[in-house]
């Protein structure tokens, strides 16, 4: 009984204890991985509707996401927080007129990533 | 010029003998022996695309079908093919050619806050007791006397201010929302033929019935056009005149510097920028937060659209924090939601002032890349002068 008592006590001392942040490796779709600690990918060439993005990075915090047209005009920008690591979410075109665009990803005033891409 | 035409290749003979095979035949022969060509040139705003433009050209009395031609990107088509008889009358009536989307789209580009601005400049509503001295060229008036009294007064400038706030839309109420009713597409000649003086006392030149004849024996034929919109005050959808100086009339210019600005087919009153930020944020609630903020002190007005993606998004409100004597307006109509703020004192908005849109999500969402994109931009000075604003 009182090994059991004890048992007891010891799942509650650790059940209390305050977590350790942990970061798990997320398994990443091959396409989207970056073998980098750093930086930006898309599922393809061409943007469409829905498809995902990836932006690893070693700072966590907040970021944004321009995106220009041809003429280099900001047509959209987004506020984004990032973790450290993977950060891969959807990326949607519905708004957007089909065209060529340059995707850029900011922090503060330093632009982090370019890229050029088709959205369709 | 004629086309001879051996199935299934042809070739156009433009000048000179025209020769073919016993097996070949000869077609767009025309009844007079001419080396001249017949040119369609429309002339339009840069911000208008041409090609979305169709020209239903018809002849003689019984207006019989001759052909549809769309122009190309300059205005332009050749339509010697069509026009070849000098003897016979001819009309041209243009139509849309693009979708009631598209019309739609021209019409909100093209009357914008900028225009409403101006036009309560020119009537005494901005800026109380500083009445005209607002528009530069004698179309503009026509553009904007809404109920055709041959003036210009605040009913004309609060119908346009209510058709930017979409109050009451300026084409419905008083024409029909129709391309061939509301972009006037008008010979050259009679376009620079219209003065202050003609309008204000309702003598405007006459269209007559669109008839319209060609001499082919003297070099090539221009049919010229110039065009304007409905309710576009600034003319950023239209064309100048080119002789408006001829008007017989002195027109004080509101801001002599943009003579020397101005272009040669588009009257350009836009002389500064007005910076600004847009940004969008998925909240931890789920909604997206899109938040505009003005960053410049001279600002008296400005108007937004923004495009969302209405299988995502549903609109829910706007909030404005653009301090108390200001206009806000906004709503949300097919996929975009229009915005803005006004000071008809002509004070400017106070540098740092806000306007933030409020989406709920249909759907879970992972990020708000790309779901609102802006589509359109305008504003005016305390001067009531177009700005171009600069979001970063």
């Amino acid at each position: 009984m009182k090994n059991f008592i004890y048992l007891l006590l010891t799942i509650l001392v650790i059940s209390c204890v305050k977590d350790d942040d942990y970061y798990f490796d997320q398994p990443v779709d091959s396409k989207l991985e970056i073998l980098d600690v750093e930086g930006l990918k898309f599922q393809g060439s061409d943007i469409t509707d829905g498809s995902l993005w990836n932006f690893k990075t070693l700072t966590e915090g907040s970021y944004n996401l321009e995106i220009r047209n041809h003429f280099n005009t900001l047509v959209s920008k987004t506020k984004f927080n990032a973790v450290i690591g993977d950060n891969v979410s959807n990326f949607y075109t519905k708004a957007l007129k089909d065209g060529d665009y340059t995707v850029v990803i900011i922090n503060g005033e330093d632009v982090i990533h370019e890229k050029r891409l088709t959205i369709r | 010029m004629a086309k001879v035409t051996d199935n299934p290749n042809s070739y156009d003979f433009p000048i000179g003998k025209v020769r073919g095979h016993e097996v070949q035949f000869i077609s767009n022969v025309p009844l007079e022996d001419f080396d001249n060509n017949v040119y369609l040139k429309a002339e339009f705003s840069s911000n208008v695309d041409p090609t979305k433009v169709k020209a239903n050209i018809t002849k003689g009395s019984n207006f019989e079908t001759v052909a549809t031609v769309t122009l190309d990107a300059n205005g332009e088509a050749n339509v010697t093919e069509y026009i070849n008889n000098s003897s016979i009358t001819y009309q041209i009536n243009f139509e849309w050619g693009g979708s009631d989307e598209e019309w739609q789209t021209l019409k909100d580009n093209a009357i914008t806050i900028s225009d409403a601005v101006l036009t309560l400049k020119e009537t005494g509503g901005f800026v109380h007791g500083q009445t005209g001295n607002a528009y530069q060229y004698p179309i503009q008036y026509i553009a904007t006397d809404f109920n055709v009294d041959s003036n210009i007064d605040d009913q004309d400038s609060f119908d346009l201010l209510a058709h930017v706030l979409d109050v009451a839309d300026v084409f419905v109420k008083y024409i029909e929302d129709t391309f061939s009713s509301g972009f006037a597409i008008v010979p050259s000649a009679i376009y620079n033929a219209i003065t202050l003086s003609n309008w204000s006392d309702n003598d405007l030149p006459d269209l007559g019935d669109g008839n319209f004849t060609v001499d082919l024996t003297n070099g090539d034929v221009i049919l010229a056009y110039k065009t304007a919109m409905w309710g576009d005050a600034n003319l950023s959808h239209g064309t100048v005149q080119d002789n408006s100086s001829g008007s017989g009339q002195t027109f004080s210019i509101a801001n002599s510097s943009s003579i020397q600005s101005k272009s040669v087919s588009r009257y350009t009153l836009a002389d500064s920028t007005v910076d600004g930020t847009l940004i969008s944020e998925l909240k931890d609630n789920g909604e997206v937060h899109v938040e505009f903020e003005i960053q410049s002190d001279d600002t008296a007005a400005l108007q937004l659209k923004v495009s969302y993606d209405t299988s995502r998004l549903q609109f829910k409100e706007i909030v404005f924090y653009t301090g108390n004597n200001t206009t806000n307006f906004g709503n949300a109509e097919y996929s975009s939601v229009n915005m803005g703020s006004l000071n008809q004192s002509g004070d400017a908005l106070p540098s740092g002032s806000t306007m933030k849109i409020i989406f709920e999500p249909l759907e879970t969402l992972t990020s708000a890349a790309g779901l609102v994109s802006i589509t359109n931009t305008d504003a005016a000075s305390t001067e009531g002068l177009q700005q171009i604003l600069n979001l970063q």
